[in-house]
């Protein structure tokens, strides 16, 4: 089906989702609730989706490609000369010659795709990742960058990727949020807005979970015993009922009582998603319970609970990384050691996740998505670490819509810049959108004059990764 | 359904707008469809058929694709669009490519999404507001004239209220308007409200806070209108009623404290314009005199000056300029300012005048009547201005205080002089003196050396040993034993003796800890040790303690290598001490590193001798005081004095060579004065000639013309003369407590380097690239740098970077007791100083045969060094030789001229405090252009400085020679521009009915909300004008009618009619913002800290606010009890709780909260430990009242909640559920009106009830 014929199918005028986002925003600040009651009900999306849900494995600090998913065997023979191409500014311009990769790639799988020895275990799941070698990001400092792969534009104040996606399909799950961060440890640059809904409302916005008992602020009842709290629950119910007598059929303050259901219902689902007792002792030595390395341990958490979310149907998981001791994915020197920190405490874990996803029957309805906001220099920065590099870098998909086994794209002889099939955010984010049955072009929200969507006005979905 | 909601609205809009008239000939077309039309369709038609198909070309096939009616007759082919007809428009067949005998446009077909959109258009009716050929030239969508006929940009019409039928419920004109439209729709207006419901919303309204019972029994009581006149007053007057709209305020302007981005970098400075804002709607500044010092605060030629704070007010103003978020190191600097000024832009065209602006960054708006010059006209405005911290004093006070202290400095200036030219004699005779003490101490130190028996010190550790022995370890720091071999940590650090130490390093800077020794006697004249590390005195130092006394300190000096200390501890021969190593500091070189501490004889330096060869020196020659004598023995103590540096360095060379052999040459140096010839460089400032030339002066500091003398620094907490400067421009003229700054004009950078030839202390150059303020590493660490030299030196800048980039120079004054600075030549060069800035050394060299001859010589020299700085002519050799003297109490200093400086002092003491505020000042006005498509590397036409075309009815640029700020703050309150009382009083109404006349409060263009009322807007807005643009007595016209006073009980033909209310016929219910809903709690828990302004409280933090940048400390869960407008707002550590209640995230003007319901928002209710802390404070006041009865205790507690008393149902209802959590905590029923938990409880439950977070 072509996507005009596609479009022709949808309501007549605008899709059927800006014209959500219109009324929506045409309602005004106190009732904006009321133009949809129950802003986190599911809601079809354009067309017929690929995947339901989406994990997004954030890779913050910028991993280097040339280090992991995209092999330059250039960089091996012209060690430590200067590098034969223009040299763009850099965010600590100190840049020395061409580095090699410290470690080798070994071709994995039946599609022979090269992986290097920091994934191991990901590298065994190489037949079901489409790998994307010529991303493009606009921005080289991490704040910029890290706000644009997360909301489609440079600044603070946008809504996160997450928070567009359950504003257009709502959640499944009406006893959790529909957009969750499971923070490994690092919080971006950026912070917080990173997962922000922005100018959407406050529905969308990421809810933070901490790995510990209690995952969301708030969540644990305040009160000792239940019955302390029923007690005031039910008074609470008596007088808003006594008020809503008084003042008549009011929709800001039934939904508000509303609230109060879900918020009580969550003191329950959320605590009980985060204790992982009932997995079983194979599953868990699957992800890494028990590996030696700690941040291992927490990455391996993280997965499993993103696994549950999803199963709970949970619209939109992000993870962030585990604090491990060499800082983020950021080595500005000695790229060596941080990266094998980095990667051992994700790889045997995102590995896990793949292979437990697919048991479970979820992977054909769930979105996998390996990314950081930049690559890093194929030259070095002072002796042994690299530079920002946002002309090229490698991210990968996999799951629900996608061709395993796919390579998409490629940088120059060194890595450097992306050269074939560029990709850019916005085409990330529009192919997103459109594996969860969304036009990235409909999916509108009207803020400060305009009607603004997560790919601003660019964006094409990637069909060549599509399965 | 949805659509014919939306019909309604139109046909109620459209009714009352009659100006505009792309909305008179269609029907039924939403903003949003014409919208689309102008996104997808106008250009694509311009861009593809308009060469073919336009009235002015050549209308092929009888064709004109420019106009409605030419679309609507069509060509020969008939109607090229039939609406809502896709299948039959002929259009739409051609594009396609599906109509065999015509394929257009001919070439290639458009992008499928175009035709997709051609599709879309027509299905929904084809809306095109185009009426005539309006686009002569075909190329240009952009046309100011047709544009400006939109109701926003008409002239406020003074209107007079409309006749109603039911007169009797009219209270003032404002009724008139809203009645005549609900008459037209044949509704009625709700009842007025209860008193109760009354005094609480407007309690909430005015000033954030709910009403006291008290409160609300007096206005119970008033049975008359006066009563209720009385309330509005009262509330008018609290001094909570500035705290209610500043906040409002803060949300236009984004205001945060915190920088964001990855650091979250703080502001400095930010909250006294918080407090500003308070002060200013509390006493009701007029609102244009409020804009103006916004816009232009800082260049208003008289200020508005606090009459009992002293404030200059009007420079406050500017700060919110520069609340925005920013980043230490962009990559793309021309990128990021462009980036900061949009803000800037968006923020202020929102704010002011309800347009965005900011869309004509990139293209001329899509919608408005906004082009991109006349972005890029303000942007020359912004781009033209700068970020300073100016001082919030009364300029013309601290001119004054400056102008007096300068006088009384002079005058002490003139008794130094006094003093001096009678006391330079005799100074050569101690050099020449103190020079012998010296070889003699140093012969004698290299004989006792030979001879010492090591064996006979005492060693009072070495730290050899497997652990500290009998040293005692306290906290973490040092660990359980000393470091060996160094093979742990510290691996830098270096000269210890033998294989082990004692460090504090164990984990880091982090830990602290202490180590103690044993109990010794001093049985040695000296105690000799290693030691390294941190320079901090008290904090990371080896202390010698005997009485308890503390009598010895060392610390080390930020250096991992240790380094050889000796005290002279002779003095406590034979007492009882002991030693203890310090670390109490966990930052930056916060460990310290210790080894070998032994008692002996024999001191590490011969300087240790002097005292003792200056007592046998003088026994010999009896001319010599002692006390003088080891004044000078000391002050020549230390390395220095090896190199030419030394101020005293040829004279103690031609000494020594006088001794063995006569007569020698003494050298002696001689600073030129060059001439100035502009070769390879250029001066981009020279004060030599006594003028500032074209540098912008801030503050009083530097004075308004450079000195032509030398000039005194007075310094330190008494105030003493330690420094003479020369006759070149510095910070001090004064006093060092004053605050200024030097400032460049904007330039070009077209060299490789800037050199600044410069002295001073605490003191900061700056080369602010682009206006970029957080100067930082890793790329623009370089441009900012502490001066700390005290003689004049050459501070190089490398801009090669940046060249072709514009910047200015900042030299600041930051105030302190010793800091200064002094500047006399900024040149811009490529790599070596051309030589007419080189300022050059003349060696010369004096016979000398004698002693005695040196002895005069030396007078002599001093003397002439000292009249020629009186005169302003003396070199840096000179002037180092004078401070010299002077640092080290060898001259007659001011010690003697107390009596001239305690008044001097008293003056200075009577300064007001340094307290700044972030704010904006003037550049120099360049012209700068249009960038295409916002890209600052693609320039398009010049624009300069000026008003939106749209408002100013002309483009002529302003006539200014700087930025052009004050004219636009002029032209923004010109009450000729209909945007800013009108966007102002639509403010004033959202905030008192929960939604404006005009729903989009900040965007009153085409993609805004049309007005519900537009003549009452108009009303209003002309009042507000001609009522001297008073906030005050517009929000108590508002409030005064029965508009106002309505319930907020609906009515269903209203629900019918106008489900979203907009036409009034009832009061709306809203929740409470997310500061009145914690200020609610606060004053009824009785926790409320009414105190107001100051310094922000430190914001708690909870688990769940992480991230870079995040602070030390975390505030107090409570805040200290203080309203929420003083809680501290970084960027970055949003609280929780305000954010679930929807505080805006300050990214740009929010004039329109959200107001969402999320589960965090009860969750936070129910179970954040704020919120029970505040239930239990509450109980705790309870307990206090003396109210023997249960239902006497609920109904205290509804009264401060609700403003209410329970029914009797409800305290039935109260009764059970506290009996039932009476029964759950196991209390006997006789207790229970005294047991604070179950209170506690139930004063959760009224927090927790919707009536207390809505407002009625």
């Amino acid at each position: 089906m072509t996507r005009r014929r596609m479009l022709s199918l949808c309501s007549n005028g605008f899709g059927s989702l800006a014209l959500l986002g219109l009324m929506e925003s045409k309602t005004f600040g106190n009732v904006l609730t009321s133009g949809r009651t129950k802003p986190l009900f599911p809601r079809p999306g354009h067309f017929g989706p690929r995947a339901k849900n989406v994990i997004f494995l954030y890779m913050d600090g910028g991993v280097s490609h040339i280090d992991t998913f995209d092999p330059k065997p250039l960089l091996a023979k012209e060690n430590g000369n200067p590098i034969k191409m223009k040299i763009e500014p850099t965010q600590f311009n100190n840049n020395g010659g061409v580095l090699k990769s410290p470690w080798e790639f070994k071709r994995y799988g039946q599609s022979g795709i090269e992986v290097s020895d920091l994934f191991p275990h990901v590298a065994t799941c190489v037949d079901d990742l489409a790998i994307i070698r010529s991303m493009v990001s606009d921005f080289s400092e991490h704040t910029n960058a890290n706000y644009f792969l997360h909301t489609g534009h440079g600044l603070q104040g946008r809504p996160s990727m997450g928070a567009w996606v359950s504003y257009g399909l709502g959640s499944e799950n009406q006893n959790l949020p529909g957009f969750v961060v499971i923070n490994g440890g690092l919080i971006p640059s950026g912070g917080l807005d990173n997962f922000n809904s922005g100018f959407l409302p406050a529905h969308y916005q990421g809810s933070i979970f901490q790995s510990g008992e209690s995952p969301i602020a708030n969540i644990n009842k305040s009160e000792p015993i239940p019955t302390l709290q029923r007690n005031k629950l039910d008074f609470v119910k008596q007088l808003d009922k006594r008020l809503l007598g008084r003042v008549g059929h009011t929709d800001e303050i039934e939904s508000a009582i509303t609230n109060y259901e879900l918020a009580y219902r969550m003191q329950d689902t959320v605590p009980e998603l985060a204790d992982l007792r009932g997995e079983s002792r194979r599953i868990k030595k699957l992800y890494g319970f028990d590996a030696t390395y700690t941040h291992t341990r927490t990455y391996a958490r993280q997965c499993l609970i993103a696994r549950r979310l999803v199963e709970r149907g949970v619209r939109f998981v992000e993870l962030t990384c585990p604090r491990v001791k060499a800082d983020r994915w950021d080595q500005h020197g000695n790229i060596r050691d941080g990266h094998y920190r980095n990667s051992l405490a994700i790889d045997q874990p995102i590995a896990a996740l793949l292979m437990d996803l697919k048991s479970r029957g979820l992977f054909d309805e769930t979105l996998v998505v390996w990314s950081g906001e930049f690559g890093r220099t194929p030259f070095s920065q002072g002796q042994d670490g690299r530079d920002h590099n946002p002309f090229g870098f490698s991210m990968w998909l996999a799951g629900g819509g996608i061709k395993g086994g796919t390579v998409y794209g490629a940088t120059d002889e060194y890595g450097y810049k992306a050269v074939e099939n560029v990709v850019t955010v916005h085409d990330m984010h529009a192919t997103i959108l459109h594996l969860l049955g969304i036009d990235h072009k409909q999916l509108t929200y009207r803020f400060s004059g305009r009607d603004i969507r997560l790919t601003d006005v660019y964006g094409d979905v990637i069909t060549e990764i599509l399965s | 359904m949805i659509k014919s909601t939306k019909h309604v609205y139109a046909a109620l809009i459209l009714f009352h707008v009659v100006s505009w008239n792309a909305f008179c000939d269609q029907n039924g077309f939403t903003t949003e469809q014409f919208g689309f039309f102008e996104s997808y369709i106008r250009p694509i038609l311009i861009e593809n058929c308009y060469s073919c198909h336009a009235s002015d070309t050549k209308q092929e096939g009888g064709l004109m694709l420019d106009s409605r009616s030419g679309w609507e007759k069509g060509g020969n082919r008939g109607p090229a669009i039939i609406p809502d007809d896709t299948d039959n428009s002929l259009l739409i067949q051609v594009i396609s490519y599906t109509n065999p005998d015509l394929q257009m446009p001919p070439k290639s077909p458009l992008p499928d999404q175009i035709i997709d959109h051609f599709q879309r258009w027509v299905q929904m009716g084809a809306p095109d507001p185009r009426t005539e050929q309006t686009k002569p030239n075909g190329i240009s969508l952009f046309d100011i004239k047709s544009r400006s006929n939109f109701w926003c940009y008409e002239s406020v019409k003074a209107t007079m209220p409309p006749e109603v039928q039911h007169k009797e419920w009219v209270a003032n004109p404002i009724d008139q308007f809203i009645l005549a439209r609900l008459e037209e729709e044949g509704l009625t207006p709700a009842d007025p409200a209860d008193k109760r419901t009354l005094i609480r919303r407007m309690t909430y309204a005015l000033t954030g806070l709910p009403p006291t019972p008290k409160e609300v029994d007096t206005f119970l009581a008033e049975t008359s209108e006066d009563g209720y006149t009385g309330m509005v007053n009262r509330l008018l007057d609290s001094p909570h009623f500035g705290e209610r709209w500043a906040r409002h305020w803060m949300d236009l302007v984004r205001y945060a404290e915190t920088r964001g981005h990855e650091g979250d970098y703080p502001i400095q400075n930010v909250w006294p314009y918080r407090d500003y804002l308070i002060r200013a709607f509390n006493n009701d500044i007029p609102y244009n005199q409020f804009v103006r010092e916004h816009i232009a605060g800082d260049l208003l030629g008289s200020p508005r000056i606090h009459p009992q704070l002293g404030y200059n007010e009007s420079v406050m103003g500017t700060a919110f300029y520069h609340l925005g978020e920013a980043t230490h190191s962009p990559v793309d600097i021309l990128e990021d300012e462009a980036v900061r000024i949009d803000n800037m832009i968006d923020v202020t065209s929102k704010t002011f005048l309800g347009l965005t602006v900011g869309c004509a960054r990139c293209h001329d708006h899509k919608f408005d009547a906004i082009s991109t010059k006349d972005y890029y006209s303000l942007f020359a405005i912004m781009a033209n201005s700068r970020m300073t911290y100016a001082s919030i004093h009364n300029p013309d006070k601290i001119a004054d205080q400056a102008k007096t202290l300068r006088t009384e400095k002079s005058k002490i200036r003139q008794k130094l002089i006094d003093n001096w030219q009678i006391r330079t004699e005799n100074l050569g005779r101690y050099l020449v003196a103190t020079s012998r003490i010296r070889n003699q101490a140093k012969e004698l130190f290299e004989t006792k050396s030979q001879r010492h028996d090591f064996s006979q010190d005492l060693v009072i550790a070495d730290f050899e040993g497997q652990d500290y022995g009998d040293w005692q370890a306290t906290g973490e720091a040092f660990g359980l034993k000393p470091i060996r071999d160094n093979i742990e940590l510290q691996k830098d650090v270096t000269s210890f003796k033998g294989i082990g130490f004692a460090n504090s390093f164990s984990d880091g800077d982090k830990p602290q800890g202490k180590l103690t020794s044993p109990e010794f006697q001093v049985q040695r004249k000296f105690v000799n040790f290693l030691i390294g590390g941190g320079n901090h005195h008290n904090k990371t130092c080896i202390n010698l303690v005997i009485d308890d006394q503390i009598v010895r300190t060392a610390t080390g000096s930020n250096q991992a290598k240790m380094a050889a200390v000796t005290w002279d501890v002779s003095e406590f021969a034979d007492k009882t001490a002991w030693l203890e190593i310090v670390d109490k500091h966990s930052g930056g070189w916060g460990h310290i590193s210790l080894d070998h501490i032994v008692l002996t004889d024999l001191p590490t330096s011969p300087e240790f001798l002097y005292s003792e060869m200056a007592q046998q020196a003088t026994s010999d020659a009896p001319n010599l005081e002692v006390g003088r004598l080891i004044q000078w023995a000391n002050a020549l103590k230390g390395t220095t004095i090896d190199k030419s540096e030394h101020p005293l360095h040829y004279w103690l060379k031609a000494i020594e060579e006088l001794e063995s052999k006569s007569p020698v040459n003494l050298q002696m140096l001689r600073k030129l004065k060059s001439d100035l010839k502009q070769r390879d460089g250029i001066a981009l400032g020279d004060f030599r000639d006594g003028s500032f030339g074209d540098w912008y002066l801030g503050g009083v500091a530097f004075g308004q013309s450079p000195p032509a003398k030398g000039d005194i620094l007075m310094s330190g907490r008494d105030r003493q003369i330690n420094q003479l400067l020369p006759s070149i421009p510095s910070s001090v003229g004064a006093t060092t407590q004053l605050p200024g700054a030097l400032r460049s004009p904007t330039f070009t950078i077209e060299h490789d380097f800037i050199n600044v030839h410069t002295l001073g202390r605490g003191n900061t150059i700056r080369i602010v690239l682009h206006n970029l303020q957080l100067i930082r590493d890793p790329i623009y660490g370089g441009l900012e740098r502490q001066i700390n030299n005290l003689r004049a030196q050459w501070q190089k800048f490398d801009l090669h970077r940046w060249k072709g980039h514009h910047a200015y120079i900042e030299i600041l004054h930051n105030t302190g007791l010793d800091n200064f600075i002094a500047v006399d030549l900024v040149v811009a060069h490529n790599g070596k100083l051309p030589e007419s800035f080189t300022i050059k050394s003349q060696q010369s060299s004096e016979q000398v045969l004698s002693f005695e001859e040196l002895e005069n010589l030396f007078d002599q020299r001093i003397l002439s060094a000292f009249n020629d700085w009186q005169t302003g002519i003396s070199d840096i050799y000179q002037l180092d030789l004078l401070n010299f003297l002077l640092q080290h109490k060898l001259l007659a200093n001011s010690s003697d001229l107390n009596d001239s400086i305690i008044p001097y002092r008293q003056l200075e003491s009577a300064l007001p405090p340094d307290q700044r505020v972030v704010a904006m000042t003037d550049g120099n006005s360049r012209q700068m252009a249009v960038y295409t498509r916002g890209n600052p590397r693609n320039l398009a036409e010049p624009v300069s400085a000026r008003f939106l075309e749209v408002l100013a009815g002309s483009n002529t640029p302003y006539q200014t020679s700087s930025s052009g700020r004050l004219q636009l703050a002029e032209d923004i309150i010109n009450p000729n521009n209909p945007l800013t009382s009108r966007v102002m009083v639509n403010r004033v109404w959202h905030h008192l009915f929960g939604r404006g006349i005009v729903t989009t409060v900040d965007n009153f263009g085409l993609l805004g909300d049309l007005p519900s009322h537009p003549q009452l807007l108009d009303y209003l807005a002309d009042q507000f004008v001609s009522n001297g643009w008073s906030v005050k007595d517009l929000i108590r016209t508002i409030v005064s009618s029965n508009t106002y006073r309505m319930s907020s009980q609906r009515s269903p033909e209203s629900l019918k009619v106008d489900p979203d209310n907009r036409l009034l016929q009832s009061m709306n219910i809203r929740r409470l913002e997310a500061e009145a809903v914690r200020d609610g709690m606060l004053a009824v828990s009785g926790r409320l800290d009414r105190k107001m302004y100051g310094q922000s409280e430190v914001v708690h933090l909870t688990p769940f606010m992480i991230g870079r940048g995040k602070p030390e400390q975390s505030g107090p869960l409570d805040g200290n009890g203080k309203r929420s407008i003083y809680i501290e707002l970084r960027r970055n550590f949003l609280p929780d709780m305000m954010l679930a209640f929807d505080l805006p995230i300050p990214f740009t003007t929010f004039g329109r909260r959200n107001s969402t319901n999320v589960p965090a928002q009860a969750l936070t209710l129910m179970n954040s430990p704020f919120v029970t802390q505040q239930a239990e404070y509450w109980a705790s006041q309870l307990m206090k009242q003396e109210i023997d009865s249960l239902e006497g205790r609920i109904e205290w507690m509804y009264q401060q909640a609700y403003s209410r008393l329970p029914s009797e149902d409800e305290v039935n209802q109260a009764a059970t559920m506290l009996y039932d959590q009476g029964q759950e905590y196991n209390i006997p029923e006789s207790e229970s009106l005294h047991d604070r938990r179950i209170w506690k409880d139930f004063g959760h439950v009224l927090f927790n009830s919707k009536e207390f977070i809505y407002i009625f």
